[in-house]
């Protein structure tokens, strides 16, 4: 669980809600602006790696570490910048007698442009266009370039920074035969239902009543992009430096899952030395296991593993909600369907889902992406409008019912359920 | 012979204008009962009497002069220049004899060297703390080592604290501590508190053979002794067995050995524990609050290495109850990416978007199991 500092949050909130386009546009050019330099830098440092030096090679690690943390200190912004549009957004859509809030915020949550997830889909149905068209043999030369291509592309999508899995050319082509066995057309719809939800947008702005709450409305459309592409592009220059990592960890004789479990420091050390003590590498089994890591006002960083972690654990334990028989959420897409229950408590669970079934998590990341496009409908315990689940199963047109609060941990693994995400409501068949 | 150094047990808090926060600090335990190992500090005004000696003084204050703070380059220029005098001047004669004097009454092999600022107005400076360092100098590096130390009052960093804090008029100086390091036959961790049920009644010791960093890297399973302060006994022992430990090698470095059937005796002696508990009471009343305490045993010895107030536990928690806090919930992430998270927002951030209120309070914690 991830806490930060509600007055320092509440202070930031209050100077966005100053001036929010403009200062919100600032924010969202310097993240921009970081995560291309952030990308280029990758893109340098990997290359050629094999051949360097310890030394040179911790360099290498230490360029990258520091544009790593210059891009993710700016994109942790948009996350209170959200918090401010959606305040100020309710008001104007109150002042302007709109009634039923919640869904009509979801409905003007579309991102201005293509994120990525959706320009992936995109390309895979054009993709199988082609193969259509021309009648392709699926082991030819032609669509292994493609599938190539599509994998340096798009390869990042379903990890998120370090952790989880790449998407490998492998599970591409089983994705793209699975487009195949399907009925032609699939883009057109994409293309048809993004223009009626825009549509849809549309005809909301005009309702509102003032001319800044109508450049706000827009104005959260671009909010909503920028909150998806900044972790995006992470991801994708993450994924662009993971050999070099991978070249680290080789060296230092571990797994990768274990080299991100250094800080910052050690890693620039071990890399340096050429080695790596075995009491450090006790440390990191101690840490993979669970820690805490919190800053305090007094410049210090504290780590905590073992019995101290128990200690932080149980001073921010979370309280239980009391259950309640009736599952509701937040629409996030609509649609009504039925499946399979298939509950997943973290992204070790994820190849649990098959196809047809109703994902049930507390909250999705990029690397759940995947998962949820086999599934029916996505259901999550928490998370808003503008939260991964929500952006992304808009975007992919998957039925998805978001804050329910509790699903995970009402439904049973394995039940039938209808979820009606037009009401957002989840019956147990 | 001018006085050019004083010995610990000649210091107490009230010498910080000579002798820095640090070397008074050390002379103010060593006179309140708390063994730490035995050392001097080189004060502050030998350092003025080596620019004077070695004619720096003016040429200091005129590349001080050029500099501006605002501008990176000019203060690492400035930096430079003034680092470099410091450490190529050639420390007067009678100096460097009576440092290398108190050095051979230490009698010990390494010893450890840190700056320590002083200032006029008294006042305890955030940026004496980024003053230099050295562990295991050896004599025949003691005098480059002061000088470094010397000079460490010069890095950018110090200069720009010292234009910043509006410094640049209040005289600063800086000492140096010279502190003999323990070779450690035992050692250990202690907490005055016990930090797991917070009971304050009781005394946590964590006792191991060799060096003591691979018992605070909790990489090795030391013996647990836990003790009550009233009435002072002990009331539980856990004997682990040790299989390896860290020792220093003649000469430098460590090596490691293998222990065998000596790792699976008790630590400590009864009589031994309670003499630790003790020291650990007076360390407590001493700083009036829990403390977290490193100590080591040579010669029949215990010596304390180093003393902080426990922040891990309740005290930082207190600080910010749970109300205080938005809960922006996450799967987990990876340690590496997570402390450069924290770094992003402390560092990079203010100056990426100054305009931005400071958004730096953090905490993650694994407790987000279903």
């Amino acid at each position: 669980m991830i806490y930060i500092d509600l007055t320092e949050t509440s202070r930031i909130q209050d100077y966005f809600s100053g001036d929010i386009i403009k200062r919100a546009a600032k924010v969202y050019k310097k993240i921009e602006e970081q995560s291309e330099k952030f990308i280029k830098t990758a893109k340098t440092v990997v290359a050629n790696s094999e051949k360097l030096s310890d030394k040179e090679l911790s360099d290498r690690v230490k360029s990258f570490l520091i544009a790593y943390q210059n891009t993710i200190g700016v994109i942790g912004v948009p996350t209170i910048i959200d918090l401010a549009v959606e305040e100020k957004l309710k008001d104007v859509l109150q002042q302007s007698d709109i009634s039923n809030i919640e869904s009509t915020l979801s409905s003007l949550a579309i991102p201005y442009k293509q994120i990525e997830t959706s320009k992936e889909k995109y390309d895979l149905l054009t993709i199988a266009d082609k193969v259509r068209d021309k009648s392709l043999d699926f082991e030819s030369e032609k669509i292994v370039k493609l599938i190539r291509k599509h994998h340096k592309n798009y390869g990042w999508l379903h990890s998120t920074l370090f952790l989880g899995n790449i998407y490998t050319e492998g599970e591409i082509k089983t994705e793209l035969q699975k487009i195949l066995t399907q009925l032609r057309g699939q883009k057109e719809r994409l293309e048809q239902a993004r223009k009626e939800h825009f549509g849809e947008a549309k005809e909301i702005i005009e309702k509102i009543t003032s001319s800044d709450g109508k450049a706000l409305a827009k104005f959260f459309q671009k909010s909503v992009y920028y909150r998806t592409a900044r972790l995006e592009w992470m991801n994708n220059a993450c994924f662009i430096m993971r050999p070099l990592l991978e070249d680290c960890a080789k060296r230092l004789n571990i797994k990768f899952d274990e080299l991100i479990y250094l800080l910052p420091t050690e890693l620039i050390s071990a890399v340096e030395n050429g080695e790596i003590s075995t009491e450090q590498v006790s440390l990191v089994t101690k840490r993979q296991k669970g820690y805490a890591y919190i800053s305090d006002n007094n410049q210090q960083y504290i780590l905590a593993t073992g019995s101290d972690l128990d200690i932080w654990k149980s001073k921010y334990s979370e309280e239980h909600e009391s259950l309640s028989e009736i599952i509701r959420g937040i629409t996030a897409f609509r649609g009504t369907v039925r499946g399979k229950v298939v509950i997943v408590k973290d992204r070790s669970e994820l190849h649990l889902v098959e196809n047809g079934d109703v994902l049930v998590t507390r909250l999705t990341t990029p690397d759940f992406v995947m998962a949820m496009k086999k599934a029916v409908a996505v259901v999550t315990d928490l998370g808003g409008i503008t939260s991964h689940a929500a952006v992304t199963c808009r975007e992919l047109k998957i039925p998805c019912i978001i804050g329910t609060k509790n699903a995970t941990k009402i439904l049973k693994q394995g039940a039938i359920v209808e979820v009606d995400a037009n009401q957002g409501i989840i019956k147990i068949i | 012979m001018q006085n050019y150094t004083k010995k610990f047990n000649e210091l107490d808090k009230t010498k910080s204008d000579i002798a820095g926060g640090k070397g008074a600090s050390l002379g103010e335990m060593l006179n309140a009962g708390i063994p730490v190992p035995d050392g001097f500090v080189v004060l502050s005004s030998t350092f003025e009497d080596f620019l004077h000696k070695a004619d720096l003084i003016q040429e200091i204050d005129a590349i001080l002069e050029t500099v501006d703070h605002k501008a990176v380059h000019s203060i690492d220029h400035a930096s430079e220049k003034i680092q470099g005098l410091i450490k190529h001047a050639t420390m007067p004669a009678d100096i460097a004899q009576q440092i290398e004097n108190d050095f051979l009454q230490l009698d010990s092999e390494f010893v450890a060297v840190r700056s320590s600022a002083t200032a006029e107005d008294g006042a305890d400076h955030a940026w004496a703390g980024q003053l230099d360092s050295f562990l295991n100098t050896t004599k025949e590096t003691l005098l480059e080592k002061v000088q470094h130390c010397w000079a460490s009052l010069f890095t950018p960093r110090a200069i720009f604290y010292r234009f910043e804090k509006g410094l640049n008029t209040t005289k600063i100086s800086v000492a140096v501590v010279v502190q003999k390091m323990v070779n450690s036959e035992k050692s250990g961790i202690a907490f005055s508190v016990h930090p797991v049920t917070e009971d304050r009644n009781q005394i946590i010791i964590e006792a191991g053979l060799g060096l003591g960093e691979a018992i605070v890297s909790g990489s090795v399973t030391p013996d647990a002794y836990v003790v009550t302060k009233e009435p002072q006994k002990i009331i539980d022992i856990n004997v682990s067995n040790q299989t390896r430990a860290m020792y220093r090698k003649a000469g430098g470095g460590n090596e490691r050995q293998e222990l065998g059937e000596k790792g699976e005796t008790q630590v400590f002696t009864e009589s031994e524990i309670l003499e630790l508990a003790n020291i650990i009471i007076i360390i407590e009343n001493h700083y009036g609050f829990p403390c977290d305490i490193e100590w080591a045993f040579e010669g029949g010895e215990f010596y304390i290495v180093q003393s902080r107030p426990i922040t891990t536990l309740s005290k930082s928690s207190n600080e910010y109850p749970k109300e205080n806090w938005l809960v922006v919930v996450s799967f987990k992430t990876e340690l590496l990416t997570e402390a450069i998270i924290h770094r992003g927002y402390r560092e990079s951030l203010p100056k990426l978007l100054p305009q931005i209120p400071k958004f730096r309070n953090r905490m993650i914690i694994d407790n987000d199991i279903y």
